[in-house]
């Protein structure tokens, strides 16, 4: 049975890029465009790993995994943070906030099918 | 005799109030009433009946004006009705071709497309006829039209003697106008013809629009509105009807009527005082004598609410609200009776007002016309009656009255003929009788009065012997009486040495029984009672009493004292009366000889109290200033003893005898001397000074002065010094005060007792302190009151006992604290309590006014400068972000083609797609460095001061450039010794840099070697990145750490961003560290960095 994948991302051409990144690697694919609909996704979808966007409209990337963490009765899947702030601090605030990984834009696809795959053993 | 004589005085004269006067006032003032309650009652009546005529007059007046008015209207209304009645008979019979040929003949088409009647119609006919260009010209408004046209042309010259005109209208908008003084429809423009019939036209029921057809049968006539018709200068008012045929209307019938009569009529007036108001059933005032002007100016339509008039607005409400059969109202407020009613036609309601006051005035005008009559029958009445009542009764009774004055002169003979017959005669014969019998009773009382007299003289001579004898018996007592108060005993003898009295203090010193001092008993019993309470014994008693005896017969002058009993000391004297007789007085001196006893024993303990005393006293005598007496002390500072001094003059011991003078001087004006300073001299000659006390006392019964007097010497001399001590500690003083006087602190000195020493000139002006405010002595508490009143603290009413409190406990704690203090000027003072030694405090006052100011500028801009720093630092995150996401999409699509995902690629579009990866990782790398630099610059960059170990820190950095290093066939070597102490720094940041540095040495070297050498020296870090390369020349080396700017031996394309020297230096700079470059070209070049060591641990290998 192949693993979900939740994929939050708002930008049209960075969610085809994981799409087929991780369609072509044989996961089941759910995309969310902003934070509210991450939210509403985690809970219906329940991936087995979300790949979460931090710009977001509507509710950011922090506040929707805080929900997510907060929402879910069972075990929280992992949540790989990915963000363009490359600026001091994001890389912490993204631990602080329960991330279980964490990458900075522009991303190599292999980079994050390594991190993925490692993460879902 | 008495009584008589008072009477005289009081006179004959005229009375006080005159009877006639009197009844002639009475008899005035009921005539007034009379005439004034009969005026006010025929003003009353007269009024009444005015205004009953008024108002039945004003009723006939205006229905004689309505059917005046009306009889025009109900004209109006007839002609037009006997028009149409003609009109609907005439058509029925008309014949339609008949009616096509005689339009043709009357009518004529215009070449403004209207058609109209022809001129010549007009000029035989006066009717001008009007049809609009946009009127269809059909068969049946033709026939209308010429039907009209002949019956206006048969009614209109009859009626034009009371008409202005006569007209026919169509609905489709076709007129005729029997007018013949006006050519009106023959030149007129459209819209002045529509202006016509817009203005007879009646909104509400269409009568004009074409094509609505009349509601039910009710054939209305319709009235207009006044006007004023500027073509005819006249005002007119317009009646139409139409004229219904088949339930529509063919045409509409009108007639102008010129009301200008009319109104004329309405305005004028036939009865005096009266106006007439005419209005319209909307409340329109038609015509009114004052608001003619307004009426026209407003086109004839003027509201009664505009005009204003509140006297207008009550009127028409009054006429509106009557009843319909009443044509009289009365209005109360403004005192007006108005006649209403109603003209046919318009339907105009005519007013005629009428105001009451002339009803008044004419009731007036014939009350003071009785009036008048009254007052002049009144005046004629009194004359009368006062010539009649002075002559019947004043007269007459004046003579009684002179004869009733006769007979209290006491002339009895009066005789009192009136010669009257009435009440008046008879009184006076009354009068005569009781004359009469008055003069015989008075003769008889006379004789009686002088027997009387001669009784009471006698009488009176007895009483004043009997008086006298009193007198002196009083006297007597009294003497008695006195002698009994006074405190001397006294006793009187006779010539033969009898007792004749003894007095009170006599009897009481002696104790002698009354029994023994009755009058007449012999002194000789007495002094053997004197011998016996004396205490005599019985055998010496004989001859006391004969040795006193013999003293009393020779009367010795001079007072003798006695024992008397009870140990009482008694003077007795005897002194030889003028008859012969002795008076004998003692006197109690026992109290006189105890005091004199007291004085003596006094002085003796005087003298021993000057002896003793511990300091210099003399008594001298006032007369000649001898020495009295001295004591021991002023024996020793005189330097002779008290035997010498004493009889010596006083004035030899002073060094100055002026000073002596001086001393008396203030004695005699003060009574006293005190601490005079004196220059004194011993007996030797040796000076001194001395402190003298002096005053006036008695010594042994003489005026004598006292002196007591210290050395001072020794004190003077105490005294110079500390002078001289005093003069130095002012001078210091004053160049202190100049001190406080100049400089800018303000301060307050306070005594320990919280009163102000000092305030310095800047304490002054601080606190705007008014010039000689501390002239006096002003408390802490005077002194923050005063400034207080001169608003200069920022503290509210409420609070300010509160914050004095507050104050005053802080300056007495003597905390020491610095504070600072606004107020309300908004100066601000850096205040300051200092305790001072002796109990005092100094408080201290610096404006920091300019300084707060200062500081609140550079906060603000720091403030500012932070906030842009967080804009910039916002601005940097978002351009970040914008930048990195396109790019992420070019970066992971290109991988995606390059790694195959969609598809196996041609072998060129593989290179070119490597190409795009490179190109994409040089513009993020670029974007990286751009942004860095800018957060650098904007200072945003923080850097961590954490220890960190530099062995370490290389070895990372040469383990990334390993595989770059083997791929260029290059040796990359690190050289660091064992122990090296930990840097201090951002590890990260400074990766970056040693990333950057150990890069481009690889990057510019294609043989030989790159070492990384680390080491400490002059205790800071070292680390040298040393390369074989190409070198760099040294204008290059200038350049290399700018920004944008790379070596001109830099690779083409390269992957440098140009961006990297500036961002390590900017990065070591901000550890407080430097980097140099050394290098040839050619030969290689050495980048050292200089760094921060920790300071606290070092590194154990």
């Amino acid at each position: 049975m192949s693993k979900r994948i939740l994929i939050v991302e708002d930008t049209e051409d960075n969610r085809r890029i994981l799409r087929d990144l991780l369609a072509h690697s044989g996961f089941e694919i759910c995309e969310a465009h902003d934070g509210r609909a991450a939210v509403t996704a985690a809970a219906e979808f329940k991936p087995d790993l979300i790949l979460m966007d931090i710009q977001l409209p509507i509710l950011d990337g922090y506040e929707a995994i805080r929900h997510i963490k907060a929402n879910t009765a069972t075990q929280p899947p992992p949540i790989i943070a990915v963000t363009s702030y490359a600026l001091s601090g994001d890389e912490e605030k993204a631990w602080a906030a329960g991330c279980d990984g964490y990458i900075a834009k522009p991303f190599s696809p292999r980079q994050i099918l390594a991190k993925i795959r490692e993460l879902l053993e | 005799m008495t009584s008589l004589r008072s009477t005289e005085t009081r006179k004959v004269s005229s009375p006080k109030r005159s009877l006639t006067l009197l009844t002639l006032r009475k008899i005035a003032i009921r005539i007034s009433l009379v005439v004034a309650a009969a005026t006010i009652m025929s003003y009353w009546h007269v009024k009444t009946g005015f205004e009953q005529q008024a108002t039945e007059s004003l009723e006939r007046y205006v229905e004689q004006r309505r059917v005046r008015e009306s009889a025009i209207f109900d004209l109006a209304s007839s002609n037009i009705r006997t028009f149409s009645d003609s009109y609907l008979r005439e058509i029925s019979q008309m014949d339609p071709q008949g009616a096509e040929q005689r339009f043709a003949a009357l009518f004529e088409q215009r070449a403004d497309g209207t058609t109209r009647l022809t001129e010549n119609v007009f000029r035989t006919y006066g009717v001008t006829g009007f049809i609009g260009k946009h009127v269809m010209l059909e068969r049946d408004l033709k026939r209308r039209l010429v039907v009209a046209f002949d019956l206006i042309t048969q009614f209109g010259p009859a009626w034009k003697s009371q008409f202005a005109n006569l007209y026919v209208m169509t609905p489709e908008g076709a007129v005729l106008m029997y007018w013949p003084d006006q050519p009106w429809a023959l030149r007129a423009g459209d819209w002045e013809i529509s202006g016509k019939l817009h203005l007879l036209s009646d909104k509400k029921d269409g009568v004009l629009v074409a094509n609505t057809p009349s509601t039910g049968n009710s054939i209305k006539e319709r009235w207009s509105e006044l006007y004023f018709d500027y073509g005819i200068n006249d005002w007119l008012v317009s009646v139409t009807r139409p004229a219904l045929l088949d339930g529509r209307p063919a045409i509409q019938i009108g007639q102008d009527i010129l009301v200008h009569d009319l109104i004329g009529r309405a305005v004028s007036t036939d009865l005096d005082g009266t106006y007439n108001i005419l209005f319209s059933e909307e409340g329109r005032i038609i015509a009114h004598p004052r608001f003619m002007d307004a009426i026209q100016a407003r086109s004839g339509s003027l509201p009664i609410s505009d005009t204003g008039d509140p006297q207008l607005e009550e009127i028409h409400r009054l006429t509106i609200d009557r009843p319909p059969q009443q044509t009289i109202v009365r209005s109360d407020s403004t005192n007006q009776v108005i006649a209403v009613t109603k003209l046919s036609g318009p339907a105009w309601t005519l007013a005629t007002v009428y105001p009451l006051d002339l009803a008044a005035q004419s009731a007036w005008k014939t009350a003071r016309l009785i009036l008048l009559m009254g007052a002049l029958a009144l005046v004629l009445e009194i004359a009368i009656l006062s010539s009649t009542l002075r002559s019947q009764i004043a007269v007459p009774l004046r003579l009684l009255v002179r004869a009733t004055s006769s007979v209290a002169k006491g002339q009895f003979k009066t005789h009192l003929n009136l010669k009257r017959d009435d009440e008046i005669g008879e009184l006076a014969e009354a009068f005569t009788t009781m004359a009469r019998q008055i003069d015989a009773r008075e003769t008889a009382l006379s004789e009686r009065s002088a027997s009387l007299a001669k009784l009471n003289e006698e009488l009176a001579h007895e009483l004043s012997e009997r008086e006298r004898a009193e007198r002196e018996l009083a006297r007597h007592r009294e003497l008695n009486a006195l002698l009994d108060t006074i405190d001397y005993g006294i006793l009187f003898l006779s010539p033969d040495l009898k007792i004749r009295l003894a007095n009170r203090a006599y009897k009481e010193m002696w104790v002698v029984p009354e029994s023994q001092l009755a009058k007449g008993t012999p002194i000789r019993d007495v002094i053997a009672h004197h011998s016996r309470a004396m205490g005599i014994e019985t055998e010496y008693e004989d001859a006391f009493i004969e040795r006193s005896m013999e003293d009393i017969r020779h009367c010795d002058e001079s007072p003798i004292e006695i024992q008397s009993p009870n140990n009482h000391v008694l003077r007795y004297h005897c002194v030889a009366l003028a008859d012969g007789g002795r008076m004998l007085t003692y006197v109690d001196i026992t109290e006189q000889k105890r005091a004199l006893d007291a004085i003596a024993l006094a002085e003796q303990r005087q003298r021993r109290l000057l002896e003793l005393a511990p300091f210099p006293l003399v008594v001298t005598r006032m007369s000649d200033g001898r020495i009295l007496y001295a004591n021991a002390r002023t024996a020793e500072a005189i330097g002779l003893t008290q035997e010498e001094l004493r009889g010596t003059a006083a004035p030899n011991y002073y060094a100055n005898p002026a000073d002596r003078e001086r001393i008396l001087r203030i004695l005699s004006q003060e009574g006293r001397a005190q601490d005079v300073e004196v220059l004194l001299q011993r007996h030797d000659g040796r000076k001194f000074w001395a402190l003298v006390n002096a005053s006036f006392a008695d010594y042994e019964s003489s005026p004598a002065l006292l002196f007591a007097f210290n050395d001072i010497t020794e004190l003077k001399q105490r005294e110079t010094q500390l002078k001289q001590a005093k003069k130095e500690t002012e001078a210091v003083l004053r160049d202190l005060n100049a001190v406080l006087e100049t400089i800018q602190y303000g301060i307050l000195f306070l005594d320990p007792d919280f009163h102000v020493r000092l305030a310095n000139r800047a304490y002054r002006e601080i606190w705007q302190m008014p010039e000689g405010f501390y002239d006096k002595p002003r408390s802490l508490e005077d002194d923050m009151e005063k400034s207080r009143k001169l608003g200069s603290y920022d503290v509210s009413d409420e609070d300010w006992e509160a914050y004095k409190a507050k104050r005053i406990g802080e300056i007495k704690s003597g905390v020491t604290t610095m504070t600072e203090m606004r107020l309300k000027n908004g100066q601000v003072l850096q205040y300051r309590i200092i305790a001072l030694p002796d109990g005092g405090r100094m408080l201290t006052y610096f404006d920091i006014t300019d300084l707060k100011r200062f500081e609140d500028v550079l906060r603000q801009a720091k403030e500012q400068a932070e906030e842009a720093s967080q804009a910039k630092s916002r601005f940097l995150a978002n351009v970040s972000h914008e930048l990195r996401t396109p790019l992420n999409a070019v970066l992971g699509y290109t991988e995606l083609l390059i790694d195959g995902l969609y598809g196996s690629l041609p072998e060129k579009a593989h290179g070119v797609l490597t190409r795009v990866q490179i190109n994409g990782r040089h513009l993020l790398a670029l974007i990286n460095d751009i942004l860095d630099l800018s957060k650098i610059e904007a200072g945003e960059l923080l850097i961590a001061a954490e220890p960190y170990s530099v062995s370490d820190l290389v070895h990372a950095v040469v383990t990334t450039a390993e595989p770059l290093a083997k791929a260029k066939g290059i040796v990359l070597k690190v050289s660091i010794p064992e122990a090296l102490p930990l840097g201090s720094g951002d590890e990260r940041r400074l990766t970056q840099v040693l990333v950057n540095l150990v890069g481009n040495a690889i990057k510019f070297t294609d043989h030989g070697s790159v070492e990384v050498i680390a080491g400490v020296e002059d205790g800071r870090l070292k680390i040298a990145i040393k390369d074989t390369g190409i070198g760099i020349s040294p204008k290059d080396q200038k350049l290399i750490f700018e920004a944008f700017q790379q070596g001109s031996n830099a690779v083409n394309g390269g992957t440098g961003t140009g961006l990297g020297l500036a961002i390590s230096k900017r990065i070591v700079q901000m550890h407080g560290g430097t980097i140099h470059v050394h290098s040839d070209v050619g030969q290689g070049s050495t980048f050292t960095i200089d760094l921060p060591l920790d300071t606290r641990v070092t590194e154990a290998a």
